[in-house]
Formats: C-alpha cells, sequence, structure tokens
C-alpha cells in the first residue's frame, strides 16, 4: 500500500520515546557553524559529499549516516553513487542500492523528510521482495531519518539517510536542522558539480589530445601488435586514469577471447581472464553483445561478479568497449577505475576502442596476407625447382655420356650453367620469402663456435675455379674465432665475392681481407673497375632493387643477393655498408661481433 | 652378389625418368614411383631394393608419412633411405638429405655405399 500520502502519516513528529540522548544547543550551533563552514569552503566534490555526511550524521546523533547521490552519464543512464559515515564501507558494500520502496521514495523523489521512531514498526515495512525488511546482516537500524537534498532547480541531488540501533532518537529538531543542512548542502554541491565539470573538461580536453596522439602513434609503430597494445593500455592508465586496462582479442573462428595486454594494477597475461568464452561473464556479454558496458557504480552492477575486491579496492566504475570493424568483432577493450567517468572521458575511450580496433584489424589482415605470400612462394619454389632439377640431372647425364659429338659440349656447358643460375634465383627467392615472414630477427641463423677466415678461405677456393682466369688475393690478421652460422657466413662471403668478380675490372685482383678488433672480427671485399652509381648506392641492399634499376648488360639474377648477404650480417648482429668511387674502386666492409651478444 | 636393385620416389616425372634412366646408366636396377603409398607397396613387394631415394612434397602420402610408415615395419627399417627435396630445411633430422637440383656424383656416392 503506498504510505507517500499527502497526509504524511508515516512521519512521526512525536519526541522520542525511546532512547534520550542529550542535547547540548551550543553544541548543536557549533556543529551546524563547523558544517557551514565545511560545505563553503570544499569545492571537490568527493570530499564534499563525506564532509556533508560526517558532519550531518553527528549533528543528529546518528549511529550511521549515508549520502546517496545520483550520477548522470551522457548516455542517459544514472547511476547511483554513496558516502557512508560511522561503518567501514565494506560492511555495506555487499549490499545491493536502496530501490524506490515506500521506505525510500519519498526520499529519492525529493518530496518530504521521513522519520521513524522505530522503522520495524511501520505498517510499510518488510512489503518487497527479496528481503522483506533489510537484508541479512544488515545494520540493525529502528531509529530512521531521511532528508531529501534538493537544488534550487528542483532537482533532486540525492538524499541523506540516518540510522540508529535503539528506538526513537531522532527528533523534531534534527529534521529542521538536517533540511538547513540540506538546503545549504545541495548550494555547495551545486557549486562543487559545477567547479568539477569546467576542471574535467578542461583538463580532459588537454589529455584528449595527448592520449589520442599517443594512441595513434603507438598504433601506428612498427613493433609486434601485442606490444603496441600494451602501451595503448599503459597511455589509458596514466592519461585516462584508470586502475588497469586491458586488451582481448578474438580468435579468429573460435568462439573466445585471449587476454593480449594489461596495464596498471595488473600487468599479468596469465590466470583466470587470461581466456574468455564469448557470451561468459561482463567481457564475453560486452563480445556477444557487441554493445559498450559502462557503469559508475561496480558496487550494485549485476555484471560485475567480484564485488568484494571490488570495494576492498576502491574500484567504482566499469567501461568495457566491443572493438569492432564494420560490425565484426575483433577484441575487447575494458577499464576499471577509482573515480566514476564523466561523459566526455567516457567518449574519449569510445574513440580510443575505434583505434584500437582499426589497429587489430590491420595486423590481421598483414598476417593473412603474410600467411598467404609465404604459401605462394613456397609453392613457386617447389614447383620451379622440380623441372630444374630434371633438366640438371640431364645435363650432367649428358656430359657423362661417352657417345656425344664434341660440338655438344658447349651446349650441354650452357644448359648446366643457366640450370644452375635459375636454381641459385629460386634459392634467393625462398630465402627472401623466409626473411620477410619473420616479423622480428630476420633470417635465421644457427651460431656454433669456428673460425670466420677457414670459412672465407673455402669459399675463395671454390670461387677460384669457378673464375680461373681472375685474380683473388687474400690477406687474414689475428683470432677471426667467433660463433658464426657457417653455411649463412659462407653464402655471405661468396655472395661479396662473386659480385666483386663479377663487376671489378677482369684484369685486377680483387682482395678479400678479414681482422679481429676487439670484439669483432672486420673484413672487406674490395674490386677496381667502374664505381656504382649513386641512385645505385642508395638501397643496394634492399629487395628486388633491380627492379627500380635500369637493366645493364652485367646485371642477371633478381637483385635478391645483395639483401640476402645483408640479412645474413645483421642476424649476426654485425653492419654491412659499401665505399665505391672510380679513384678506390668499390669496398663491401663488415663488422660482426663474434658472440652473440643480443 | 650385391642387391643392386634401387627405389626412386618422386611426383615430378622428369625428374623421376631422368633419375632413373641415370642409375641404369651405372648399371642399377631402378624401381620407380610418383608417391610414398606406391613407393611402400614396391618396398614390400618381391625383391626389395638396397636403397631408396625420397621426395617429400608428393600427393597421395608424403615423404614423411613414407618415413613413418617405414620406421615402424621392423623389415624395412634398416633400408638406407636418401631424401631428395627442394626444402633441405623441412627435411627432418637424422636423415640424409640430398637437396635439389640433384648433384648427381653426391647421389652416385650414397648409391655405391648402400649397394656395396
Amino acid at each position: 500500500m503506498p504510505t507517500d500520502g499527502a497526509s504524511g502519516a508515516h512521519i512521526s513528529t512525536k519526541a522520542a520515546g525511546g532512547a534520550s540522548v542529550a542535547r547540548d544547543e551550543h553544541g548543536v550551533v557549533a556543529a551546524l557553524l563547523r558544517t557551514s563552514c565545511a560545505l563553503a569552503a570544499e569545492l571537490d566534490f568527493d570530499r564534499l559529499v563525506q564532509t556533508l555526511t560526517d558532519e550531518a550524521t553527528a549533528l543528529c546523533r546518528a549511529q550511521f549516516g549515508a549520502f546517496f547521490y545520483n550520477v548522470s552519464a551522457e548516455s542517459g543512464a544514472s547511476y547511483m553513487l554513496y558516502t557512508i559515515s560511522g561503518v567501514d564501507r565494506a560492511a555495506f558494500a555487499k549490499f545491493p542500492m536502496p530501490r524506490k520502496t515506500a521506505i525510500f521514495a519519498p526520499t529519492f523523489e525529493g518530496r518530504r523528510v521521513v522519520r521513524f521512531d522505530d522503522v520495524t514498526q511501520d505498517p510499510s515495512y518488510g512489503k518487497n521482495e527479496p528481503y522483506r525488511g533489510m537484508p541479512p546482516g544488515h545494520l540493525p537500524v529502528r531509529s530512521y531519518l531521511a532528508v531529501p537534498v534538493i537544488s534550487r532547480s528542483g532537482e533532486t541531488i540525492g538524499g541523506l539517510f540516518f540510522g540508529h540501533p535503539e528506538a526513537g532518537v531522532f527528533r523534531a529538531d534534527d529534521e529542521e536542522l538536517l533540511v538547513a543542512v540540506a538546503a545549504q548542502a545541495a548550494v555547495a554541491l551545486e557549486h562543487a558539480r559545477l567547479y568539477r565539470d569546467v576542471k574535467d573538461a578542461h583538463s580532459l580536453e588537454s589529455r584528449r589530445a595527448e592520449l589520442a596522439q599517443d594512441i595513434s602513434a603507438t598504433l601506428n609503430a612498427d613493433d609486434a601488435l601485442d606490444a603496441r597494445l600494451q602501451r595503448c593500455c599503459e597511455a589509458l592508465v596514466e592519461h585516462a586514469g584508470a586502475a588497469f586496462v586491458r586488451v582481448w582479442e578474438h580468435d579468429d573462428g573460435g568462439g573466445s577471447l585471449q587476454l593480449k595486454a594489461s596495464a596498471g594494477m595488473y600487468t599479468h597475461l596469465d590466470g583466470a581472464h587470461s581466456s574468455i568464452v564469448i557470451g561468459q561473464h561482463k567481457i564475453g556479454q560486452i563480445a556477444a553483445e557487441k554493445q559498450p558496458h559502462v557503469t559508475n557504480d561496480v558496487l550494485s552492477d549485476p555484471r560485475i561478479s567480484d564485488k568484494d575486491w571490488a570495494a576492498r579496492e576502491g574500484i567504482v566504475a566499469f567501461a568495457g568497449y566491443p572493438l569492432l570493424v564494420e560490425g565484426r568483432l575483433v577484441g575487447v577493450l575494458a577499464m576499471f577505475r577509482k573515480q566514476p567517468f564523466g561523459a566526455s572521458a567516457l567518449k574519449l575511450l569510445g574513440g580510443v576502442a575505434g583505434q584500437i580496433a582499426m589497429a587489430m584489424e590491420r595486423h590481421r589482415a598483414h598476417e593473412a596476407r603474410e600467411r598467404f605470400r609465404r604459401l605462394f612462394l613456397g609453392m613457386l619454389g617447389h614447383d620451379l625447382r622440380n623441372p630444374l632439377g630434371a633438366i640438371a640431372i640431364s645435363a650432367q647425364m649428358l656430359e657423362r655420356a661417352a657417345d656425344m659429338p664434341a660440338h655438344a659440349d658447349a651446349s650441354i656447358q650452357r644448359i648446366r650453367r643457366s640450370s644452375d643460375r635459375m636454381a641459385r634465383m629460386v634459392q634467393q627467392l625462398l630465402e627472401f620469402a623466409r626473411v620477410r615472414s619473420l616479423d622480428s630477427g630476420g633470417i635465421p641463423v644457427d651460431r656454433r663456435p669456428g673460425d670466420l677466415s677457414d670459412i672465407c678461405r673455402e669459399v675463395v677456393e671454390e670461387l677460384r675455379i669457378s673464375h680461373p682466369t681472375q685474380q683473388i688475393e687474400e690477406r687474414y690478421e689475428g683470432d677471426c674465432s667467433g660463433d658464426w652460422d657457417a653455411d649463412r657466413m659462407a653464402q655471405m662471403f661468396s655472395n661479396l665475392i662473386e659480385n666483386a668478380l663479377h663487376h671489378g675490372d677482369p684484369e685486377r685482383p680483387v682482395r678479400v681481407s678479414l681482422w679481429r678488433r676487439a670484439g669483432l672480427v672486420c673484413g672487406e671485399v674490395h674490386n677496381q673497375g667502374e664505381p656504382i652509381s649513386e641512385t645505385a648506392l642508395d638501397g643496394l641492399f634492399d629487395p628486388f632493387r633491380r627492379a627500380q634499376a635500369a637493366r645493364t648488360a652485367k646485371t642477371k639474377g633478381l637483385g635478391l643477393g645483395l639483401f640476402i648477404t645483408h640479412q645474413i650480417v645483421l642476424a649476426h648482429g654485425g653492419t654491412l655498408f659499401v665505399l665505391s668511387s672510380e679513384e678506390s674502386g668499390t669496398t663491401f666492409r663488415l663488422s660482426v661481433p663474434v658472440k652473440d651478444t643480443r | 652378389m650385391s642387391n643392386r636393385c634401387i627405389l626412386v620416389i618422386d611426383d615430378e616425372d622428369d625428374v623421376r625418368e631422368a633419375l632413373s634412366e641415370l642409375l641404369q646408366d651405372h648399371g642399377y636396377k631402378v624401381l620407380a614411383a610418383p608417391n610414398g603409398r606406391e613407393g611402400l607397396a614396391l618396398l614390400r613387394g618381391e625383391e626389395r631394393p638396397a636403397f631408396v631415394l625420397l621426395d617429400l612434397i608428393m600427393p597421395v602420402m608424403n615423404g614423411w608419412e613414407f618415413l613413418d610408415a617405414v620406421e615402424k615395419d621392423d623389415e624395412l627399417s634398416a633400408i638406407p633411405i636418401s631424401i631428395s627435396t627442394s626444402a633441405p630445411e623441412q627435411a627432418p633430422a637424422n636423415h640424409d638429405v640430398i637437396p635439389k637440383p640433384i648433384d648427381v656424383d653426391a647421389l652416385l656416392e650414397r648409391v655405391r655405399a648402400a649397394c656395396g
């Protein structure tokens, strides 16, 4: 039955009958003055509501007091927050927010003051499911006094609620005092809210620009996606004041989300939330519904399961966004905060979620392209090498055949040379595919102890056989032993020296030198002859450079040799550069650390 | 008398034929199969080869599956197998590998060693 009739039948106005609490008029005036001063002096909204609750609780001699107030979000949803006095917040945290039941409605709707000598004796008490009275474990309230706090524009800002375990504590003059305090509080709260909004808007505006710039730069970096996501989370912790921020990625085709980044209070990626089934828990629900979920009151939000944790850590707000690209789910961004989200903060986060979603999508598309390219080049390599194999074997057979006419020899040699060259190009193409497919580290190397000068000597020996008319001079100094991938290093020397033999003046020797300097082995491959043009020098180690350069009579192959050579040196932690001029010829200069220092 | 029978398994007809001819020219008897399954049937046939030259990437039954089947068969597991492949980095460890394009001398050396 309704209890808020105009008669005000349920407002007790009789003098306290139960407990008699002595009242010191002087003390009341002092307390009122203190309250007035405190309310007038405080501009910080959160501190103001706490001061209000503490002072008002003391003023009416309540054992415990609370101030419940509404916060509106831009979405139109409103959240109820509260401060509490005289009792530990944790003792209160497990209870749901008060609803507009017969007892509470007059206060929340700003209609009037409600006072009971003994609320448990009131006919409207205990009528509502599920508790039919106070929830089990609730503070024992008998004396009850509730005063709405109404702004000058008529808006109900919230309500002050007071309780005492004994009956009959609150009197009519308490009501009058608190109505006066509530009026003062309303003005102070309005000012504080205005002050907070202006301050928030100002600082958010500058932080928003900073954050947007930060996020954009982070997402456009070229390191691994997980590292970029992690830095985004860290930026949100720093600039958006989040307690912690996490990003989950939707596994393609699967029904789950994988935790990719976590910053703030928690930075681990394993544990209970590392993998979340779509549809389960708050994060999975956001993914399933593809709708953001925002609350400034995690303690009463049915989706937040671990309320004890939130109360303990002082977490009040949660915002979770599905990461969508053209309506398709790529992940979820979520954060907890110790302060409520304002409208502009939420707007900002929505934008950040969009940026992150796009970056994740770009990465996914890039991965798919890479997979296809690897597969394609792998198949191409295999399919090209097979017929080459048949040509090579057949040429070798002809070479060995006893009954071949003498004039066929030159043709057979041409077939062999061309098929060998083709095989090398296919090999380079496959190696290029492998280098490009590895996001970090480049070409894989297997470093084992060995002497780099031995490796170089062997290569020179082989090249002397295949280039019998050309001269190669060698010079080795000091101990060139270290950890090397012998096959790769041989390939590197072979490419550089063959290059020098090929492009250099055939009448002048190619000079190869290796020497030890501190923790490095340095080397040079030098040839005299036409220098490399300046345009060709620029980007000499780029793959397929020949595709952009004019073909000359001397250029053969795909232009991958120097790219692979450079990659081998890089994979050993070394450097390779080239000097070329008319007077001093062309020199490739190499330096490689003897041990893997990375 | 030594066993001079060789099994060549390769899906590329030209490669298989060229290898067969080459080995026949050197006095070996050659059995040839275009995939692992047919190769396995020949290996279990009347004449047991002394050496197998095996491609890896093939339809029906690839080289890896062929190796698995041979390793599980006590009667066959002792036969020497060399892998000839254009993807030597994918070849299983502890197997002899002759990268493609095949160097004829390297192949003949293996064959001689296996056949005695």
